[in-house]
């Protein structure tokens, strides 16, 4: 099917399409898709390459969910992030045990405070962002990226960290304080006119 | 408004337009790591049932062999005038051995009469 008759489907119809072997959604669902779920990856490892491990097995899981796939019984695009925030989790677990061992204890971890501050000098408002997103612990740094980067809903949050509505109110709340209060009195340092 | 809240506001706005700037930046995908998820895309799809070749059964030896003749009803009625030449050459009814006496063609050997003839039968007592 052409890509413009195809453009206005719904990601549900394009897994259906894509199941039944037309080549022009798995197009579309990957430029839809991938960069989506990379952003989140990014977000919340803070390593490029890593991220973009994270988003491509992701994404492979869903070419292979594709011909069981129910259409209408979730959202592709919170599913894709329920198995991208396990992944990272999985990540997470696996940094923790290399941190953990003495003998492999290589660079320091990248969610220390000074980098912060460092980055915070070299007024690069995007890597100050990523140094105090990093700064956070892994459920808050989640919960924050997919609410307030990722523009999902607090019901969304819920079904992919697998927590209640009222947690996923809590931690966002929690998170954005911290964010806050990391970047706090640096607006000369992220560029943002006391005026303003 | 407190000079304190003033600034905790001021966080919180730049908070905000750091967040914007984050959503609209993206995650700047390189194309070769779009090209890896295309190609996993591509590789796992399932064949769609219009390319897919159709699978032919290969046709039985009855089956060709009747196609070459003509069809099943050739076939079957070769098959049937076959038979019934074997069984009048095999019994050679009295009819049949009359009407080749005619003709001339009566066999030269011994003619062994498994058939007799149905006169009797006919015949009232």
């Amino acid at each position: 099917m052409a890509r413009d008759d195809l453009a206005p489907l719904s990601d549900d119809a394009l897994i259906l399409l894509y199941a039944k072997g037309d080549r022009e959604a798995a197009r579309l669902l990957t430029a839809r898709l991938a960069p989506r779920v990379l952003s989140y990856a990014w977000r919340v490892l803070g390593e490029r390459a890593e991220a973009e491990d994270v988003a491509q097995e992701a994404m492979l899981r869903l070419w292979r969910q594709a011909p069981l796939w129910r259409a209408g019984e979730a959202s592709v695009t919170t599913w894709l992030y329920r198995v991208a925030t396990n992944l990272a989790t999985d990540r997470f677990r696996q940094r923790r045990r290399r941190q953990a061992t003495p003998l492999e204890a290589g660079p320091e971890p990248e969610d220390g405070q000074p980098g912060a501050l460092a980055v915070l000098m070299e007024a690069d408002r995007m890597a100050a962002l990523q140094a105090a997103l990093a700064a956070l612990p892994e459920r808050q740094r989640q919960a924050v990226v997919l609410r307030h980067i990722e523009g999902l809903s607090n019901p969304e949050i819920a079904d992919i960290l697998a927590v209640g509505v009222e947690a996923v109110e809590s931690l966002t709340a929690r998170g954005k304080r911290a964010l806050a209060a990391a970047l706090a009195g640096r607006r000369e340092d992220l560029g943002y006119d006391e005026g303003v | 408004m407190t000079k304190g809240s003033e600034m905790e506001r001021a966080d919180k706005d730049d908070l905000d337009r750091l967040f914007a700037e984050a959503r609209a930046e993206g995650s700047a995908a390189q194309p070769d790591f779009m090209a890896r998820v295309l190609a996993d895309a591509l590789a796992m799809q399932p064949a769609a049932a219009g390319f897919a070749a159709p699978v032919v059964a290969r046709p039985s030896l009855w089956a060709r062999l009747a196609q070459a003749l003509g069809g099943a009803a050739v076939a079957a009625g070769l098959g049937t005038a076959a038979m019934a030449g074997l069984a009048l050459g095999y019994v050679q009814p009295e009819p049949v051995l009359t009407l080749a006496d005619s003709y001339g063609l009566a066999a030269g050997g011994e003619v062994f009469d498994l058939l007799p003839g149905y006169d009797s039968l006919l015949a009232e007592e």
